[in-house]
């Protein structure tokens, strides 16, 4: 296969030094006199080892404890107004490197969050991990039967084809359906975008053109866009009805390689997946602001080093799991802040819900930064 | 270890030696990142250390020691909330990150497709060899080795921008 030839030699470049190795060495033969000298002492060690989880269990239930792996002070969401602490890397399923290259630099952002006191958090039904792959492959007869209803409300005549990629696709001369891995539909428009430079407002335009989709498929009658990145730096247009409080439809633009043509994809987003927990109380901008000033955001790939200067804007948004599953079950809304790096734009997200909130999200007890 | 006539059956530093910078790959290309690899390096030769059988041919040994090593990562993963941040990206000087490169399109596959790819085109095992090695199926390591080379090609097709995902 071409490009494999590549891989070996790209991977043969990472190797152990002789210092590492000689320090492996030392651990092992360590661990081997353990093992012949102290024996007994083993049963001592599982012991200890269990009266340390056992103490570390119920040292996790109060806020402040320590953490006996770097001594570092476990602080809340609100703790971290005044704490310097350590940001928290997303687990993500994206492997690039942030950088808008074709796209012109988003305008200066003015957040119009602060109406917004309380948002839903969703709890997914199906839950999709990256590491064991697609979830179409988990419920292909829910996955047909969505696409099977999509297909006819769209008025497309194919005969759905299985396909080992995508599970499932349908298509005419006019689109084609498929899935992404996570579970949400994709909508590739075949009637090519021609733009030597694409910036956000077009692509907003562009998603305006397909409103009768929105319609058909979501009863979408008085559709808003908003605006917004993601972690690589891709310009996406969130479509949904004014009152709805979660996007029905991402639209964003894949570049066709090698010219200046776009293809447009409506990405369906499957709501069934998502149950309602509640409406919790959000943040304010300034709370969300100050937490950031101190570390307690989540990022995927981003430097960490900026001022207050340097966000541009903030947008109040959803963080699904097919951006990361440092969140699931849980589909919750973030503060995305958005720092101009010379010509890189970087997001940090603070999760907007209030501490009283986050509490209640039991599944989920990792809400918590290090003290730094 | 215990040493039987005719077997493969060398000490621990040359096992060291020998393996160290295989199974630092294997894990690399499991856990994405160099420091999580280190670790686990680690970990997997302390285990190796406990249960080090003998076997009839080199080739044998080096199956063993993948599968090992494979399976220490799983069971990290399934007790570890590691820091998946792909710092394996970083590592690249920033002058190569402009140079076309698979490796980071292989690292977004999912791992198992990861490990099949690792297994076949590293190792340059057989279907039937990275079967054994995950104890899998040929015919499912023949359909996740196509879903990984259909993901790659699309990903290695894209636009520029969507060739950095």
């Amino acid at each position: 296969m071409i490009g494999m030839k590549r891989y070996k030699e790209e991977l043969d470049r990472f190797t152990l030094t002789q210092e590492e190795i000689t320090k492996l060495k030392q651990a092992v033969r360590q661990e081997s006199i353990k093992q012949q000298k102290f024996i007994p002492l083993r049963y001592v060690s599982y012991a200890s080892i269990g009266v340390c989880m056992l103490l570390f269990l119920f040292l996790q239930m109060p806020k402040n404890e320590v953490d006996n792996g770097n001594d570092k002070h476990i602080v809340t969401q609100q703790e971290a107004n005044i704490k310097q602490v350590q940001p928290i890397a997303y687990d993500t399923n994206y492997g690039g490197f942030g950088v808008i290259k074709d796209f012109e630099m988003m305008g200066k952002r003015t957040g119009t969050a602060n109406q917004i006191k309380q948002l839903p958090v969703y709890e997914y039904q199906r839950i999709y991990d990256m590491r064991k792959g697609s979830l179409i492959e988990e419920d292909p007869t829910y996955y047909r039967n969505w696409m099977m209803e999509v297909k006819h409300r769209l008025g497309i005549q194919g005969e759905i084809q299985e396909d080992d990629l995508h599970g499932f696709y349908v298509e005419n001369d006019e689109m084609k359906l498929d899935f992404s891995e996570s579970g949400d539909m994709k909508i590739h428009i075949k009637k090519v975008i021609h733009e030597p430079k694409i910036n956000i407002e077009k692509v907003k335009t562009i998603a305006q053109e397909y409103e009768s989709i929105y319609q058909k498929l979501a009863s979408i009658t008085q559709p808003s866009y908003d605006l917004s990145v993601n972690f690589l730096g891709t310009p996406i247009v969130n479509v949904q009805n004014k009152e709805d409080q979660v996007s029905s439809f991402h639209v964003s633009l894949q570049k066709l390689i090698n010219t200046n043509s776009y293809e447009v994809i409506i990405t369906f987003v499957d709501k069934n997946n998502l149950t309602l927990v509640k409406a919790f109380d959000l943040l304010t901008y300034e709370e969300a602001e100050q937490r950031l000033l101190h570390g307690a955001y989540y990022y995927a790939f981003a430097s960490g080093t900026f001022t207050q200067q340097d966000i541009i804007g903030y947008q109040l948004t959803y963080i699904g799991q097919e951006e990361t599953s440092s969140f699931r079950p849980y589909y919750l809304p973030v503060y995305r802040f958005y720092v101009q790096k010379d010509t890189r734009l970087e997001m940090y997200d603070v999760i907007a819900v209030k501490e009283e909130g986050l509490q209640q999200l039991t599944k989920k007890t990792n809400w918590s930064y290090k003290e730094k | 270890m215990k040493k039987e006539e005719g077997m493969v059956c060398e000490s621990m530093e040359d096992f060291i030696d020998r393996y160290a910078n295989t199974i630092y790959r294997v894990l690399l290309q499991h856990m994405r990142n160099e420091a999580d690899a280190q670790d686990v390096v680690q970990d997997t030769l302390i285990k190796i250390m406990k249960s080090h059988p003998c076997f009839d041919t080199i080739q044998k040994e080096k199956a063993w020691v993948l599968r090992v090593a494979i399976n220490t990562c799983k069971d990290r993963w399934k007790y570890d909330k590691l820091r998946r941040h792909d710092e394996l990206f970083d590592q690249y000087p920033q002058e190569e990150q402009q140079e076309w490169s698979i490796l980071p399109y292989v690292m977004k596959l999912p791992q198992k497709y990861r490990d099949v790819i690792y297994l076949y085109y590293y190792e340059e095992y057989s279907v039937k060899e990275v079967a054994e090695i995950l104890e899998k199926k040929e015919a499912t390591i023949l359909t996740w080795l196509r879903r990984a080379r259909a993901k790659l090609k699309i990903m290695l097709e894209g636009s520029d921008w969507y060739e950095a995902l």
